[in-house]
């Protein structure tokens, strides 16, 4: 694939081999790509397929026990696999720039950014201090931060995530380089944020024309924002195409299998189990809950709390998934947690299955626990590391005060409810994969038969093609066990598959509450709507539908006056700035609190320009 | 939050079969990757098979006085000499280890045990509301009062309280030592804490004590072995080194202490034999226990693992 118009970078060939205690370990094998100018490139693949690793390569970066043994990557006619480090700062940083993951870690924490872009400056090319600082204000501008002039003496930590992100991108672009790798440039970032700094990224290499590759985990990237595709396996590469004949038709197996797998999880072509439309009115509700509150104090600050829930009613009938959906700051994971009493409610009022379980105390509340579970966002983290698979089963079960010979048998049968056989019980967590793993979670949660399921963020620490297993795993399970899910999450697609009704949280309220077809086809509030326009369906083709928000979520210690979105909504009245509006009923089963949400309807969706 | 990489990518993608070593072989192999452990593991060894064959390998009684033979050097049928009051000293030296060993380890385990069932309780409730925190502070208050006193001299207080004799030696040296297990273990307790399988714990219906002694404290206790190791070489120490200024075990009782003690005051005029060999012995078993809890603390270091 070399010598074609505009390659920037070509690798040929390139093997890079880990030589550990352990034996050889062979990270990359025979890996040939090409960048070309002004395109985007999208290496994909499951973690640990060899992704960073192969970034390192290419610039000849490789870490200690590693090294490039094959191959080489040619920049100009020079190949950078044969320079001396010298030769290589020479073109790390100017010709090629790298925009990390994890912003947070990749500034250094004891410098201003202002100067952090200065140093970058000076490192290749000889220019005064003012000049230095005058080209940082500059570059702030150019990737969209508010007030450089003041932002440049800000620290890393005065930063938020996306901010600290754009300043790396400022980083890398400050030489106009002929290649920019970002290795997961969005990982971490919430979906509002992510859209805007893919958008950024986009428009500033339209304009320098770089070559880029995208290093990441999520197809809905590469189908919007890239031109080629690179999908990686086990240190090779499967497949690298032209992103719109992936789609169409990928032509390896492996392709194949990864994008069916994501394909029916995030479109949601699959309905979901729980489909039966619940109608809460029917019965009383299993789970009511009614103007929670909670306050977090502040450390060190007397007067000052985070509010993280404020005011919030919902109800969960039983047997049904209700779907709680928020960006990080939402106070959707602390309802989740107040449901389960680990934390106490400021004010408010919880009722399960008839009892107010928010005015009891710790003992009384013991017995109740076995009917409402849950499940964490951690895979690992959340088994006990000291104990086997079976005995984290087990534990909910022999609390519960059950006979030991029911116990085992329970425990076989819930292990295999969740795909898993008894030899996997006998493993200790550390032996498990991310996916199997989560599974042994949920087969926790399960063992008692609970009324309630929690489930925090059960998908967000998994692979794309993992996470579309669990989504599936719970469907079934939900169709096997009569239990009601309360399913909290960022990721709007995997909800959607799972769940038959939607309240969306900003800010520590419900913004909007509708039955999940409903909430899909039209959104009737603008958080709501930025939420879902911000969804990367990994379809080349799917609109972009363009409602986006301004900046990020302020912080919850001071909420803005008035409706907590104003600040950020783009079609907000002055009204809103004054009194929260109410979560009025639109429709049955509809609500949306919103002054506006009649503008909402029917707002056309507009595909982006450019690619 | 950021999705986890591998945590050490020199390893690549590891393979999720292979079973790891078990804890024990893992500890075995590493302690002998290193000088310092190979030199601890075989002291401490030599010192705990000699402890349990000294009535076999003695060859005198060692309170049994040889009258005519009274600072003899050594020789053939005293390999050690004799001393003062004309007792043999090999013999003595060796049966010493019955009286050091079986204290210093009792003392040691009784430290350990009301140093972790302290340190759990002030690391799972500590910095918190209520009566479990109420009780957190006080505990860790108590631990700082005793703490704030050199070890040497509270045991010896103590002691000098309770009176002399193993029994009492093993209760001070226990006490002495607890907090520095407490404060360990609550350590890593605080850190465990807010782990989310602390939270299923609960979720499971455990009650607190439950969560935190059967669910939370398995995880945290190869530490406090490696610095059982540690306090096992201070707490022979501390035996000898209160026999040394007559608090501890009582004059024709062989224990290495009270020999260096009484021993010492010939060295002048040239009769080194009776506290040189005990100091040696004491010694070496210190240093012995000493490099085996440093290489042990090395190898549960996570960093440390490859």
């Amino acid at each position: 694939m070399s010598a074609g118009n505009g390659v920037v970078l070509s690798a040929a060939g390139v093997s890079t081999t880990f030589f550990t205690h352990g034996g050889e370990v062979e990270a990359v094998r025979d890996v040939s790509l090409d960048l070309r100018k002004g395109q985007m490139l999208g290496l994909v693949g499951e973690t640990g397929c060899g992704k960073s690793v192969l970034v390192h390569s290419l610039i000849n970066q490789v870490r200690f026990p590693g090294r490039v043994v094959d191959g080489e990557v040619r920049l100009e006619g020079e190949d950078l696999l044969s320079l001396d480090e010298r030769s290589l700062r020479r073109v790390r940083g100017r010709k090629i720039a790298i925009i990390g993951s994890n912003p947070g870690a990749s500034l250094d924490p004891l410098a201003t950014i202002g100067d952090q872009l200065g140093r970058a400056i000076t490192a290749h090319e000889k220019v005064t201090a003012p000049e230095a600082t005058a080209r940082a204000i500059e570059a702030l501008e150019s990737v969209g931060i508010p007030d450089p002039e003041r932002r440049k003496d800000a620290h890393p930590h005065e930063l938020s995530v996306g901010m600290a992100q754009r300043v790396l991108i400022a980083m890398a672009l400050l030489h106009s380089p002929d290649v920019i790798i970002a290795d997961e440039p969005t990982a971490g970032l919430d979906v509002t944020v992510q859209r805007q700094v893919l958008n950024l990224l986009r428009q500033l290499l339209a304009d320098l024309g770089s070559a880029t590759m995208i290093v990441t985990r999520d197809l809905g990237i590469v189908a919007q924002y890239c031109d080629d595709l690179a999908v990686m396996r086990n240190g090779s590469l499967v497949e690298h195409t032209p992103v719109v004949s992936f789609f169409d038709r990928p032509s390896e197996a492996y392709s194949r299998d990864l994008l069916g797998r994501v394909m029916t999880s995030a479109v949601g072509e699959s309905t979901p189990a729980a489909a039966a439309p619940a109608e809460p009115q029917v019965a009383e509700p299993l789970l009511s809950v009614r103007d929670l509150v909670k306050y977090f104090p502040v450390r060190g600050a007397r007067h000052l709390n985070v509010h993280a829930v404020n005011g919030v009613s919902f109800d969960v009938a039983r047997g049904e998934a209700l779907g709680l959906v928020g960006e990080s700051g939402s106070g959707k994971t602390t309802v989740g947690r107040l449901v389960l009493r680990l934390i106490e409610p400021t004010s408010g009022t919880i009722d399960f299955a008839g009892e107010r379980t928010s005015e009891m105390s710790e003992a009384e509340m013991r017995p109740l626990r076995s009917r409402i579970q849950m499940v964490f966002q951690e895979p690992h983290a959340s088994l006990n590391p000291s104990t086997s698979v079976a005995r984290n089963i087990d534990e909910p079960l022999r609390v519960s005060g059950m006979g030991r010979r029911e116990r085992t048998e329970r425990v076989r049968e819930v292990l295999h409810m969740v795909h898993l056989t008894e030899a996997d019980g006998e493993k200790f967590p550390h032996q498990l994969s991310a996916g199997q793993a989560q599974r042994v979670g949920i087969a926790r949660a399960i063992g008692t038969e609970p009324d309630l399921v929690v489930l925090d963020e059960p998908t967000s620490q998994l692979d794309i093609a993992i996470r579309a297993e669990i989504i599936d795993l719970l469907n079934e399970i939900s169709g096997q066990l009569d239990m009601a899910y309360l399913f909290i999450s960022h990721d709007l697609t995997a909800v959607r598959s799972v769940c038959s009704r939607i309240a969306v949280m900003y800010l520590g309220k419900i913004v909007e509450v509708a039955p999940t077809a409903e909430m899909f086809a039209g959104q009737r509030h603008p958080y709501s709507k930025a939420l879902l326009s911000s969804v990367l369906y990994p379809d080349p083709e799917a609109l972009l539908p363009d409602f986006r928000l301004e900046a990020e979520i302020p912080s919850p210690i001071h909420l803005p006056e008035g409706c907590h979105l104003h600040p950020r909504c783009p079609i907000a009245t002055p009204e809103c700035g004054v009194t929260y509006p109410p979560l009025v009923e639109l429709s049955p089963q509809r609500h949306a609190a919103c002054y506006r949400s009649d503008v909402l309807v029917g707002a056309p969706a507009i595909r982006e320009e450019g690619r | 939050m950021d999705p986890i990489e591998p945590i050490d990518a020199t390893l690549g993608p590891a393979p999720l079969t292979g079973r790891r070593e078990s804890p024990f072989r893992y500890y075995l192999r590493f302690v002998l990757s290193r000088p310092a452990g190979i030199f601890g593991l075989v002291m401490v060894s030599a010192v705990l098979i000699i402890t349990i064959i000294a009535p076999w390998i003695i060859p005198y009684d060692p309170e049994k006085t040889f009258p005519g033979l009274i600072l003899e050097p050594p020789s053939g049928a005293h390999w050690f000499g004799t001393d003062a009051t004309g007792l043999d000293v090999f013999s003595r030296v060796i049966a010493a280890t019955r009286t050091d060993i079986p204290v210093a380890f009792a003392a040691t385990a009784a430290s350990m045990a009301i140093g972790v069932i302290l340190g759990v309780i002030a690391g799972y409730f500590g910095e918190r509301r209520g009566l479990g925190g109420a009780m957190s502070e006080i505990i860790m208050r108590i631990l700082d009062i005793f703490q704030a006193f050199p070890v040497f001299v509270l045991a010896l207080v103590l002691v000098a309280a309770a009176g002399s004799g193993a029994l009492n030696v093993g209760i001070a040296i226990a006490f002495v030592n607890a907090p520095i297990f407490a404060r360990l273990i609550r350590g890593q307790i605080l850190g465990l804490r807010r782990m989310p399988f602390v939270e299923a714990a609960r979720c499971a219906g455990g009650t607190p004590l439950r969560v935190a002694f059967h669910n939370v404290m398995p995880n945290v206790v190869s530490p406090a072995f490696v610095q059982a190791s540690v306090t096992l070489g201070f707490a022979i120490l501390l035996t000898a080194g209160l026999s040394f200024v007559g608090a501890g075990v009582p004059a024709p009782t062989p224990e290495w202490g009270l020999m260096v003690a009484s021993g010492g005051r010939h060295i002048i005029t040239g009769e080194w034999w009776p506290s040189v060999f005990p100091g040696l012995a004491l010694g070496g078993t210190i240093l012995g226990f000493a490099f085996l809890g440093e290489v042990m603390g090395q190898a549960i270091n996570p960093l440390e693992r490859r």
